[in-house]
């Protein structure tokens, strides 16, 4: 596929290249702040669409049947943040759920990373996330997301909780403070970096 | 419970993941499928409006593929209303779930749209980043970016 033609008018300028687009996944169970994270970077208020969906219920549904399948929509959020001329970082907020295992694929293609979001209170909703993004290799940090006035745990218990590997960083955050969500950014991206220069020694 | 103390008594291990190890299939060619012939009323709409294709197709328009209208080819008579609305959702480098949320139709359905738009040569779609994922500097310039911010 190209994306210049050749064959334009005399005198008429090349057409400019479009920016190149960065997606990373804001990902985590139902009011865990991915909305509210998306929100505390982004440059405009997130926007909400429907992203269609393949959906694989695990374990026994009400009629008793395993990994049964439909095809579903889910509401999806997202925000941009223009980096410079020509890059754009779009933040999608991706829901995930404890008895669906979304084929997230649309959403993942071509991703550069996620932030897969904790409540302490309810650890289990962001297995679907983890076991995702780890299925696809994914670079990802795990950010916990303390919400005052409720129970808490170390960065270490979480990390012990939910079983990730040890390179992988697991970081505080609150999702209503943009210096806080750029951090975590900052995080995944230089994990990213790493991988990137791990690879290009090879 | 009222805070991390709560926690202190208790067992060090994993809760366990339990989809660990469960397959996890990659079936993107079957978004649509059900929701053509399943479904009543309404939801056949977009299919109408794609003339039954779903996807990005050929095209390989992603969600966050960027699109934009250069100008250099005018809104034609063919074109249909959804065309011209993604046409001019354009006017800058915007990606496609962007175009989709603000006129209001499915990912999907723009997705084909554009696909054509950008074969007709009326759109422009940027590359994907994807390949850059492992490229060193493109990954320090996005981290100074950020940091910027
Ligand atoms: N205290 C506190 N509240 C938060 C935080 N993040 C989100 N919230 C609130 O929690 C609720 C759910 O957040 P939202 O971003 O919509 O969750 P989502 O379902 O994952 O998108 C909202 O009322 C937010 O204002 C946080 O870091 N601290
Ligand atoms: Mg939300």
């Amino acid at each position: 596929m190209s994306l210049h033609s050749d064959a334009r008018p005399m005198g008429q300028p090349p057409a400019k290249r479009p920016p190149i687009p960065v997606k990373i996944l804001i990902s985590g169970g139902f009011g865990v702040g991915k909305t509210t994270t998306v929100g505390a970077l982004s440059e405009i208020d997130p926007l909400s669409t429907e992203a269609p969906m393949t959906s694989a219920s695990v374990g026994i549904d009400d009629a008793g049947v395993a990994s049964q399948k439909t095809t579903t929509t889910v509401a999806m959020d997202f925000g941009r943040v223009t980096i410079d001329e020509s890059i754009i970082l779009y933040m999608f907020g991706t829901p995930g759920q404890d008895r669906f295992g979304f084929m997230w694929n649309d959403l993942a293609d071509g991703a550069l990373g996620g932030v897969v979001l904790v409540d302490p209170s309810r650890l289990e909703d962001c297995f679907v996330a983890l076991d995702y993004f780890e299925s696809i290799k994914l670079p990802y940090v795990v950010a916990v997301n303390s919400f005052a006035g409720r129970p808490t745990m170390t960065l270490d218990q979480v990390r012990h909780a939910v079983n990730v590997d040890p390179d992988v960083p697991v970081v505080a955050v609150d999702a209503r403070d943009r210096e806080q969500v750029k951090a975590v950014v900052l995080t995944l991206l230089r994990r990213i970096l790493a991988r990137a220069k791990a690879r290009s020694q090879r | 419970m009222s805070g991390y103390d709560d926690y202190e008594d208790e067992p060090q291990e994993s809760f366990g993941r339990p989809f660990l190890g469960r397959e996890i299939r990659l079936e993107s060619e079957e978004r649509f499928h059900n929701t053509a012939d399943d479904t009543p009323g309404g939801h056949n709409r977009p299919y109408l409006i794609t003339g039954g294709r779903t996807g990005g197709g050929a095209a390989n328009i992603g969600i966050e593929t960027l699109l934009i209208y250069e100008r250099q080819v005018q809104p034609d008579r063919t074109w249909s209303t959804e065309m011209m609305m993604i046409v001019r959702a354009c006017d800058r480098p915007v990606a496609c779930a962007e175009v989709a949320a603000r006129i209001g139709l499915p990912i999907g359905v723009v997705q084909v749209l554009a696909g054509d738009l950008v074969a007709a040569g009326v759109l422009q779609q940027s590359a994907s980043s994807a390949s850059l994922a492992d490229d060193v500097a493109f990954i320090e310039r996005l981290i100074h970016g950020v940091s910027a911010l």
